[in-house]
């Protein structure tokens, strides 16, 4: 699926924050969307939280700078943290060239099937960028 | 390619025309469009702080300036991209041409000057070196449609500018020949603190009580200060070093502005061991100017507000802004009265 030329894959659910979430053998990998990586700029800086930590839903995992602009991630789901793209944090520039794939943040064990923000399915985010768009 | 058939942009200004995708923290707007010029061999001077000297270590290709790499298109891309700009973006006030230290500088920023005032209709500023430009250069500069003469003089004594951009550092700059160049271009572009701009860096060596007492000579001449806080730029020879202390930018952001107002100046202001002890006002006043937050706001020509230019989106975002590209709120300046340590 595609919105102009933000790509929007099926196979993921969304945040309203602009992450996308994998759910694979229990476990939930994290990034961020082709949409805000486009809308951001080149993303500069980026740190995430160690592995072990221990996450809760809307609790910051993270912050991501580009040129101009920053902001913090915020997790989704309640969990832990169980690894880390230390490729993304020493080469930050995959965020932008790779979002859905090099350049994927953390992985979260989630703690329990409660405990999930409302996660949007493709579709649901398609409608939503339109909003952000018209913003 | 070099100058005048293309000039550089700074990231927020190719943000801005959509040369580059991007946003701003807090959602600040861009009120004046930067170029630089750009030459195959580089600029000329060696100032140890500057991305673009002689020496520093990145290639031509890929150097910086306050702290962001600057891009380089087709003049005439950017006058059209900004007039298609300035049309919607009501922020949008000004163009500020920035020269280097080169033989040809005069010549090629004068033809910028023209083609950007006559193809965007906005306001114009150009940034000088004294040692490239002769007082003639400046008068052709106004008469060409600029409103705007500044100068990065940079540093507030003689014996810092000698050794981080004169002889010491082998570097073609002169300090007297700075002051010069000041007062021609306030007789060239006239007085009234408006038209002439001296940048002043802070965080380069000197304390406070020099940084004021130059402030005050500026002001004296008929020109007015632009307030820039040292951010080490990487591929410099001081690189290493770190930013000034907070308390110290606030305590000189202060005093420039009750300087700039008529409030105070240098001889009513006291100095403990080189610090400002004393803004030479009652207390209760100052505080009720620190409240407004203006001071604290980006100096320039108007609409000049470089955001994040001298600190990193997340030192913003942590309250560590050096200049606000927009009026500080109450958070804000709650975080001020807290830093300025008076």
């Amino acid at each position: 699926m595609r919105i102009g030329t933000v790509d929007i894959p099926e196979n993921l659910s969304y945040t309203n924050t602009h992450l996308w979430i994998k759910m694979q053998n229990g476990i939930c990998t994290l990034g961020w969307t082709d949409y805000i990586q486009e809308n951001a700029g080149d993303v500069i800086y980026l740190e995430l939280a160690d592995i072990g930590t221990p996450i809760e839903v809307d609790q910051e995992f993270g912050s991501i700078e580009t040129s101009k602009w920053v902001d913090k991630l915020y997790s989704p789901l309640n969990g832990r943290v169980v690894e880390v793209n230390k490729k993304a944090t020493s080469r930050p520039e995959v965020v932008n060239e790779a979002p859905f794939a090099e350049g994927w943040f953390v992985k979260i064990e989630p703690q329990s099937e409660i405990g999930f923000q409302h996660l949007m399915s493709p579709l649901e985010y398609f409608e939503y960028l339109k909003l952000c768009e018209v913003e | 390619m070099a100058s005048p058939d293309t000039v550089r942009l700074s990231i927020a200004a190719a943000i801005t025309l959509g040369f580059k995708r991007g946003k701003f923290y807090r959602n600040a707007r861009l009120g004046c469009i930067n170029l630089l010029m750009e030459y195959d061999d580089g600029c000329k001077a060696n100032c140890l702080y500057c991305g673009q000297a002689r020496e520093a270590s990145n290639d031509p290709e890929c150097k910086s300036l306050i702290r962001v790499q600057w891009p380089s298109y087709p003049l005439a891309d950017v006058i059209s991209a900004t007039k298609e700009a300035a049309l919607t973006d009501s922020s949008l006030q000004r163009v500020c041409i920035s020269s280097l230290t080169s033989p040809g500088a005069p010549e090629d920023l004068l033809k910028i000057v023209k083609e950007v005032k006559t193809g965007t209709g906005l306001k114009v500023s150009t940034l000088i070196t004294p040692t490239a430009f002769k007082k003639s250069d400046l008068k052709a500069i106004k008469d060409a449609g600029a409103e705007n003469i500044t100068i990065a003089v940079d540093i507030a004594t003689p014996e810092l500018f000698n050794k981080l951009r004169g002889k010491e550092a082998r570097g073609p700059h002169k300090w007297d020949r700075y002051i010069r160049g000041i007062k021609e271009a306030v007789e060239v572009a006239g007085n009234g603190h408006n038209a002439v701009g001296v940048h002043l860096i802070i965080g380069l060596g000197e304390t406070e009580l020099e940084s004021v007492r130059f402030i005050q000579t500026c002001y004296d001449i008929g020109s007015r200060v632009h307030l820039f806080s040292f951010f080490p730029e990487k591929g410099t020879a001081m690189e290493k070093q770190f930013q000034p202390p907070m308390d110290q930018y606030r305590r000189i952001q202060l005093a420039r502005y009750l300087i700039d107002r008529g409030l105070t100046q240098f001889d009513n202001m006291r100095f403990k061991s080189g610090r400002l002890a004393d803004f030479g006002l009652p207390t209760r006043k100052t505080l009720a100017i620190v409240r407004q937050g203006t001071p604290f706001m980006t100096t320039g020509c108007s609409g000049c507000n470089r955001p994040f230019a001298n600190e990193t989106p997340t030192q913003a975002m942590q309250g560590l802004f050096r200049n606000y590209p927009f009026p500080p709120d109450p958070k804000d300046i709650q975080i001020i009265q807290n830093q300025l340590k008076i």
